[in-house]
């Protein structure tokens, strides 16, 4: 059974992110876009969970990793906070030849460069 | 992550003995997107012992290319940018690479011993066969050592014209081509690094743990095929037929299967083929260069019937948008794709993205104009290589 995303610490939080990401590129490149699609939200909650603990910093690390699925969906969720870098990262894995990265990246390149972007950032809860 | 493999995991992925590669391979692309034998050397959780000329960071090559040449899928070729793979360990491969430059016999010994027979450094372009053996490249390495370009040729009208003389760099017989040219100084100097990869080589341990990395240049090299390859190819998948049998309890001939897969093979053989089709311009996947629009797709196919084989008649404005029929089913919006592209196209439209909130483009397009539609159309046809 798997464990409640709160209760998990940071660290164990970035492996499930990484695992995630890893296996959406999996289906992404075999077209099982409806595991694809699962996942996705999965990792929209762990996402969720690292800005709510106002940690998403710990994410952008992963730029550099040498996985091009987790330096993608790394630039992907970390846009808002260093926009410079994720987007030569994007531009880097736009190039890729080969499997679904390259295209994934092309696209995001499209809608951030042409202003249909929509801000990850969860809407903050009302203090007091 | 809980791995249903055979001793196989995230961090000891070259556990898997060549035998159990068939069985594992999946998996390892799975946890690592790289096949078997194109694993990074960094990144790691323990060390790995690597080998890498300096000349591949010296001569400002964009990206290397290698694999590990006992274990590795022949296939797989590791791509690596060279300033990434300077960036975290620059003085280890300084060492390594001066220590390879010059080695001892012994350290050339224990290359053959682990198998690593063959070694490639320089760029890919610049020979037909990637691999070289070690001891041609050493004595590519003693020649390029003794060749001056300063030196003195005998000059046009001589009977020997254009042939080098008697000058710097000019001694040496062909057995020992460097030696003779080395200094005093260098003598040392070889005799340290020699010392030197003695203790890298001690310090690396099990040799067969060693990665080999080649010099790239603009291109991957080709790898050749052995002959027997396709046979080994069919012995492996005969057997592994045989055992899933023996398994399932079945006594029907194993050449039933075998025939079975044949048929299967020439049957997809077209839809193979129609993947493969290069991008094309516009009017040659139209049905019809003039417009006519349609009541129905049913219509539509009426006049121009089926696409062909393993070929779709694919609607960049998608069906259920929300448009009139006329909109959607006319020779503008319909084109002629690969039946591979065309699942491509769909999985595309179905993905969702980060940057659109969670949305694919199949969501975030609903209730935006026909042009919208049609510009998101477009892009996907030219991502997935159906439209130029």
């Amino acid at each position: 059974m798997k464990k409640d995303l709160k209760t998990l610490s940071l660290e164990e939080l970035l492996e499930r992110y990484n695992e995630v990401a890893l296996l959406m590129g999996y289906d992404s490149d075999n077209l099982l876009t409806r595991s694809y699609t699962r996942r996705f939200k999965e990792k929209q909650r762990i996402v969720d969970e690292f800005w709510a603990r106002s940690a998403i910093d710990a994410l952008l690390p992963g730029i550099r990793h040498e996985n091009p699925w987790i330096r993608y969906f790394s630039a992907a969720n970390c846009g808002e906070i260093a926009p410079a870098e994720t987007e030569a990262v994007l531009e880097e894995l736009a190039r890729i030849p080969y499997g679904t990265v390259g295209s994934q990246a092309r696209t995001a390149l499209y809608i951030i460069r042409s202003g249909i972007a929509v801000s990850r950032r969860p809407p903050q809860a009302p203090k007091g | 992550m809980h791995v249903h493999t055979q001793g196989v995991s995230r961090e000891r992925p070259d556990f898997a003995r060549s035998a159990e590669r068939c069985w594992i391979d999946g998996d390892l692309i799975r946890l690592s997107h790289w096949p078997v034998g194109g694993i990074r050397p960094g990144g790691r959780a323990g060390p790995i012992p690597w080998l890498i000329d300096l000349s591949v960071l010296e001569e400002a090559m964009r990206e290397v290319y290698g694999r590990d040449f006992r274990l590795g899928d022949r296939a797989a070729l590791l791509q690596l940018a060279a300033n990434a793979l300077a960036a975290g360990d620059r003085r280890r491969a300084a060492e390594i690479a001066d220590a390879v430059a010059f080695p001892p016999p012994e350290y050339k010994s224990r290359f053959h011993d682990a198998g690593l027979r063959y070694l490639r450094w320089g760029p890919a372009h610049s020979r037909g066969n990637p691999r070289i053996d070690v001891e041609a490249w050493l004595e590519r390495k003693a020649w390029e050592r003794k060749y001056d370009p300063d030196q003195p040729r005998v000059p046009r009208g001589h009977p020997d014209g254009g042939q080098w003389t008697n000058g710097p760099g000019a001694g040496g017989d062909d057995e020992n081509p460097g030696e003779e040219l080395l200094t005093d100084e260098e003598q040392q100097e070889v005799g340290r690094l020699a010392e030197r990869a003695r203790r890298i080589l001690a310090d690396a341990g099990d040799p067969d743990s060693l990665v080999v990395l080649a010099a790239g240049g603009e291109k991957p090299p080709k790898l050749p095929r052995s002959k027997w390859g396709a046979l080994a190819f069919f012995a492996e998948f005969l057997g592994r037929m045989m055992v899933q049998r023996a398994f399932e309890g079945r006594n029907s001939p194993v050449w039933f299967d075998v025939i079975d897969w044949f048929n299967a093979i020439n049957t997809m053989m077209p839809e193979f083929e129609s993947y493969l089709t290069p991008p094309k311009e516009w009017e040659e996947l139209v049905a019809d260069r003039d417009y006519r629009d349609f009541d129905s797709y049913n219509d539509f196919l009426g006049v121009y019937g089926s696409a062909g084989a393993f070929h779709d008649w694919h609607h960049l404005v998608e069906q259920k948008s929300g448009f009139s029929e006329r909109e959607i089913n006319n020779t503008e919006n319909i084109i002629r794709v690969p039946r591979g592209r065309h699942w491509q196209i769909t999985s595309f439209m179905a993905t969702p993205h980060d940057h659109l909130g969670g949305l694919s483009w199949r969501q975030w397009l609903r209730g935006k104009s026909i042009e919208e539609h049609r510009r998101v159309g477009m892009m996907a046809a030219r991502d997935v290589g159906v439209l130029k």
